[in-house]
């Protein structure tokens, strides 16, 4: 049986090996990786015996630098941006790279507990023994404290705001009490936490001061020109179509571009000519969601169809990820196909799936 | 040793405004203490080198030269403290070298009317990424600005310049381009008359031609730049040449780096013949110069300054710092502290930790981009991480208030100014008004003196287009004595003085030559009574009289009466505010007299016969007119300002919205009694001579009704006899031309307020009903309980007793 999908230290495990080998930079304490090579592995490049190394972040070079420059100092990373900026992707290499380690997660939710983020406790044997490091649960972050790891905090923003709290502590004393056994957890060096939130969501659970001085704040962006995006969703496209078993035909690029210039359109409020203004929908239309637009087509053509990618086959998946509020969002979408891709001549074919499927 | 005959010259190429530069070149020439010194820049203006050792200035200042009898054409050369040409007289005058200009003569380049050519960043720029940076500024200032250890950058640098200049200069035609210039240009007119001639046998070949000969135009153009570029550096050899053959031994060159090349070994590489006959012949114009206040805002590219910097606070920093010798990590905590201050005056939150913290994150940041300390992007992007939460907008602020800067420099009173530049400086200190860069409001009470004097000033500036001060609307009672200001210095109103000069030798006499001379020029009435609002503000009452006249004659010629009226706003303006203004009164009154005197005359047949629109334009005056004239309180001109108005209402062919309009105004006026009003409105609407509505007559009644009604529905609302009046009159129109005239009539009833519209709607309900229910539910006992309440409040004591009847 395949794993459906794998870590990032699993799935590039060859890329991390070549790197740690060639590295011949200082590397801090427990890192598996020097900076430098850290932000070959995100970038991409090439090594000196000719070993490639693919890109995983295609944004702003210099804003990896900054969240790599942080994790070697003091304070912990917060990586902000709308949802699907690739900010748990960055954050999970970088942990990959770092520590050879993405998996101490906490996944922030609005239910997510003290204990998810300090230590719980087997309660069968608390009360058969009562408290002893034996009962101790330990959370993601004090193994990571631990062993001198990086710890992931997903959608920080999503804990209540008391939860939050427990952070700071570990942030800034850099340990973990155990009241109970009248112990503490000191942490090695190697330790820090990458958290991401996500700025539409910001009224949430807002970070307290106390907690954001705790944080070096990288805005992961949208991407900044069309030619970018449609070559992020090309190379992730390719590379889900490998793990999902799809066969190996490449999604045609004309289509993707069809797809990125939709959702930078509808998600910038005018036509990429600038010269008509379009409401903007409810929907992020984020370059994560292109991908998965993309990649539900490509399945579709190759289980449904004839293997090669239709304008009937993106049609459903479009629509479903531009319409996210029925009542505001169908008229939207509507109108901006009847008042654009109706009049792109090369369009037509998209217009009249997607049309079918809006009546 | 260098032999008697050999000189020893030194090219020090540097970045014009670069910190490193300077302060490697002050190194520089400390160790080789030069004899002479030659800088980059005019050489005709050597001369005005040795004023920036001064007491007094404070730079950034710069050097303009401007032709004088179009000071519009004006070349600048800023000096800020961190430019190495600066820093290099600072040292020469301390020193008592002789220090000089030595660049083309600016009298050649402001005649040869072409910008000379430079190799643009361009070149630059692909060194720069060559050597793996995206910017050019970026990466020049890690390889020399920001640098610590400046050994040998001199040498460095000139092999660069070296490299760069044998593959990316071209070589220029200018002999060829010459030709084509004469050819086509020698006489441009009787070439365009040529294309004209042509155009009408032949469009499409006059357009072929027009289209090469611009295309050859263009080329000349990049030509002779590009022969005055190598002029420039003819010249810049030849004065070298001069500087040995006076005996100078040790000569320190400073130029632009890109220069440098050019300059070495002048004696076996370029011949001096060669270099001779470039220079002949050169076209030469009269030039003046003078030093004036720069600012980093203008010194930087963002100030639209070609040879700008981008970061003149950042450079002002690190010029600083490396004037006290500081560590490397000083230059980034002092830096970040100044930063951090910053946020915290802007309202931000922002601790010592962030400071450190930033620090560290900039030092790592640099030591991942294998930089040896960090770069202002690094700091800049720590900032933005650590003290901004990642918010980029607090960093635009700092980019415009530290990174750019607005400091502004500072030129002694006793230096070469244009006498005009003078006057304002004496001005500024005597009304205490100091030319700041950053906005401020002034508020001003005319009843004081001081500000009397400021408010003239500023006025008289705005004359002279210095436009340091915008006025800004004053509302309410107070606008009679007060002005509010807003002051706002920009470097280039420095030049803007000087173009202001042509006019006089202080504000006021160049303010007053400007007046007369526009007055002079000035053909319509409506712009010289503007000129003369701005001349009683600007207090220039010598040229009162002329204008006066001025205005007198032309309202004499000037048979547009609208225009007249349009005078005489302002004129009346004046008038009245000249008491606070204290100006002369008399000539004010003579010339309002005279225009009412006209406009009372004419403006009769001014009404009759006219189209529609221009009904509307002359109403709205003619309105505007009578309240001036009853703001003159001259019982005379406001009776015989009546009288005309009864003439428009009554005389036949005069516009129906007018003779409304004038027939409401005299009813205001109780000119008119409620009767007298009735009979106009039942002649014009009721008797037809035919019986016939024609549409022209209905449209005339519904004007008519507009200019009467509109604005207020009281008449309407009380007059009952009127209403009927307009009532029947409704009635009485055939509907096809009622719908025609349905758009006019609703113009009106739309000016209306909605309370009285709906009052005037009760009405047109009732007028069918029969008037008794309104009795009906009528109780005497009822309404008598409140009359007391009434007597008392109106102060009468007896109440009348209710009379039987009702």
């Amino acid at each position: 049986m395949t794993i459906l999908r794998a870590h990032a230290e699993q799935q590039f495990a060859e890329e991390l090996h070549e790197l740690h080998l060639n590295d011949t930079k200082a590397r801090p304490e427990n890192w598996y990786l020097s900076p430098w090579a850290v932000a070959t592995y995100v970038l991409g490049g090439t090594l000196d015996n000719g070993f490639t190394i693919e890109p995983k972040y295609y944004g702003n070079g210099r804003l990896i630098e900054i969240a790599i420059a942080t994790l070697t100092t003091d304070r912990a990373l917060l990586l902000m941006g709308i949802p699907g900026t690739g900010k748990t992707w960055v954050s999970e290499h970088l942990a990959a790279a770092i520590s050879g380690d993405s998996t101490l997660l906490v996944q922030g939710t609005a239910g997510t507990a003290e204990e998810a983020i300090r230590y719980g406790w087997n309660y069968a044997s608390l009360i058969a023994n009562g408290p002893s490091e034996e009962a101790l649960v330990a959370s993601p972050i004090m193994n990571a404290m631990k062993d001198g790891k990086i710890a992931r905090v997903e959608e920080l923003t999503r804990i209540p705001a008391d939860v939050q709290d427990a952070l700071i502590t570990i942030l800034s004393e850099k340990l973990l009490p155990i009241s109970e056994l009248g112990k503490e957890v000191q942490a090695v060096q190697g330790f820090n936490v990458i958290a991401t939130a996500n700025d539409r969501d910001k009224g949430v659970n807002d970070l307290s001061s106390a907690l954001k001085r705790r944080f070096n704040t990288v805005v992961l962006p949208l991407p900044s020109s069309a030619e970018q995006e449609i070559h992020i969703v090309h190379e992730r496209v390719k590379n889900l179509s490998q793990t999902l078993e799809l066969p190996a035909e490449k999604p045609i690029l004309e289509e993707i571009r069809r797809v990125v210039t939709i959702f930078r359109e509808l998600r910038n409020g005018k036509t990429e000519d600038g010269k008509a203004s379009l409401k903007v929908p409810s929907s992020t239309l984020s370059t994560a969601e292109a991908i998965s637009v993309m990649n539900s087509g490509v399945a579709l053509a190759t289980h449904f169809g004839d293997g090669s990618l239709r304008a009937t086959d993106i049609a459903s998946s479009l629509t479903g990820a531009v319409i996210k509020d029925p009542n505001s969002d169908t008229g939207i979408w509507k109108e901006y196909l009847e008042t654009v891709v109706k009049t792109r001549e090369p369009w037509q074919d998209l217009y009249q799936a997607c049309s079918a499927l809006a009546h | 040793m260098p032999s008697a005959k050999e000189a020893h010259v030194h090219i020090l190429g540097v970045r014009h405004h670069g910190p490193g530069s300077a302060r490697s070149l002050l190194a520089t020439l400390e160790e080789r203490k030069p004899d002479c010194v030659l800088i980059e820049g005019p050489a005709d203006l050597s001369h005005m080198i040795n004023y920036l050792g001064r007491e007094g200035l404070e730079p950034p200042v710069a050097l303009v030269s401007y032709l004088p009898d179009t000071p519009g054409r004006a070349a600048y050369f800023p000096f800020a403290v961190f430019s190495p040409e600066f820093q290099a007289i600072k040292f020469a005058l301390s020193q008592d070298i002789p220090v000089l200009f030595f660049d083309l003569p600016q009298a050649h380049m402001m005649a040869a009317g072409v910008s000379p050519a430079m190799p643009d960043a361009d070149p630059m720029t692909l060194i720069a990424q060559a050597s793996g940076h995206k910017h050019y500024e970026r990466w020049w200032n890690g390889l020399v600005e920001e640098r610590q250890d400046a050994k040998n950058m001199f040498e460095g640098v000139l092999e660069l310049m070296q490299a760069l200049r044998e593959t990316e200069l071209p070589l220029s035609a200018p002999d060829v381009a010459q030709n084509i210039a004469e050819e086509h240009f020698a006489d441009q007119q009787a070439f365009m008359e040529d294309i004209k001639k042509l155009s009408e046998v032949n469009p499409a070949l006059a357009k072929q031609k027009l289209q090469e000969a611009q295309a050859a135009f263009l080329e000349a153009k990049k030509q002779a730049g590009l022969r005055l570029a190598e002029q420039r550096e003819a010249h810049m050899r030849r004065c070298i040449r001069n500087a040995k053959s006076e005996g100078y031994k040790n000569i320190a060159v400073v130029c632009g780096a890109f220069h440098g090349p050019a300059l070495c070994d002048i004696d076996t590489t370029y011949s001096a013949e060669a270099d001779e006959a470039m220079l002949q012949d050169m076209p030469s114009v009269a030039i003046d110069a003078a030093w004036v206040p720069w600012s980093y805002g203008r010194l930087s590219t963002a100030g639209g300054y070609g040879a700008g910097v981008a970061s003149p606070g950042w450079y002002h920093h690190l010029w600083e710092l490396g004037q006290s010798n500081a560590s490397v990590t000083e230059f980034s905590t002092v830096w970040l502290s100044k930063v951090a201050t910053f946020l915290r005056k802007e309202g931000f939150d922002t601790s010592s930790a962030h400071i450190i913290e930033a620090v560290r994150l900039a030092k790592a940041l640099a030591a991942l981009r294998e930089q040896a300390f960090p770069s202002l992007a690094d700091l800049m992007e720590a900032t933005q991480t650590v003290m901004c939460a990642g918010n980029p907008h607090p960093i635009l602020l700092i980019q415009a208030q530290l990174i750019v800067s607005e400091r502004m420099g500072q030129v002694p009173l006793d230096m070469p100014m244009v006498p005009l530049q003078k006057d304002l400086h004496r001005l500024q200190q005597e009304l205490r008004l100091e030319a700041k860069l950053e906005k401020s409001n002034l508020n001003l009470d005319l009843r004081q003196d001081l500000h009397l004097k400021r408010s003239h000033l500023l006025h008289r500036l705005r004359l002279l287009s210095i436009s340091w001060g915008e006025q800004q609307a004053v509302r309410g009672k107070r606008g009679n004595y007060k002005e509010i200001w807003t002051l706002e210095w920009k470097p280039e109103l420095a030049l803007k003085v000087i173009e202001a000069s042509r006019w006089g030798n202080t504000v006021i006499d160049a303010a007053k030559a400007f007046v007369t001379d526009l007055a002079q020029k000035t053909q319509t009435l409506d712009e010289l009574s503007a000129l003369l609002d701005a001349v009683v503000l600007a207090d220039l009452v010598d040229v009162l009289p002329d204008l006066m006249k001025r205005i007198d004659d032309l309202a004499a010629s000037s048979s547009d009466i609208s225009k007249l009226m349009k005078a005489l706003a302002p004129l009346v303006r004046v008038m009245r505010y000249g008491s606070v203004r204290q100006t002369d009164q008399g000539a004010i009154e003579n010339v309002v007299d005279t225009l009412t005197k006209r406009i009372i005359i004419g403006l009769p047949s001014a009404c009759s016969n006219i189209q529609d629109d221009s009904a509307v334009e002359l109403s709205s005056l003619i309105k505007q007119t009578t309240s001036i004239i009853a703001s003159l309180n001259n019982q005379e001109t406001i009776e015989r300002w009546q009288d005309m108005l009864k003439t428009l209402s009554d005389k036949e062919n005069v516009h129906g919205l007018i003779a409304g309009q004038s027939c409401r105004a005299l009813q205001n006026a109780r000119i008119f009694s409620p009767q007298d009003t009735l009979e106009r409105l039942k002649k014009v609407l009721l008797h037809t001579a035919t019986g016939q509505q024609s549409l022209e007559v209905l449209s005339y009644k519904a004007f008519w009704i507009e200019g009467f009604f509109k604005g207020s529905a009281l008449s309407l609302i009380h007059n009952v006899t009127l209403w009927q009046t307009l009532d029947t009159w409704v009635l009485d129109v055939p509907e096809e031309n009622f719908i025609e005239i349905l758009p006019l009539l609703r113009r009106t009833f739309s000016s209306f307020s909605d309370a009285s519209r709906q009052q005037l709607q009760d009405r047109a309900k009732q007028s069918h009903e029969t008037s008794e229910t309104k009795q009906e539910n009528f109780d005497a006992q009822q309404a008598q309980k409140i009359l007391p309440l009434i007597a008392q409040l109106l102060g009468i004591n007896e109440i009348p007793a209710p009379q039987s009847s009702s």
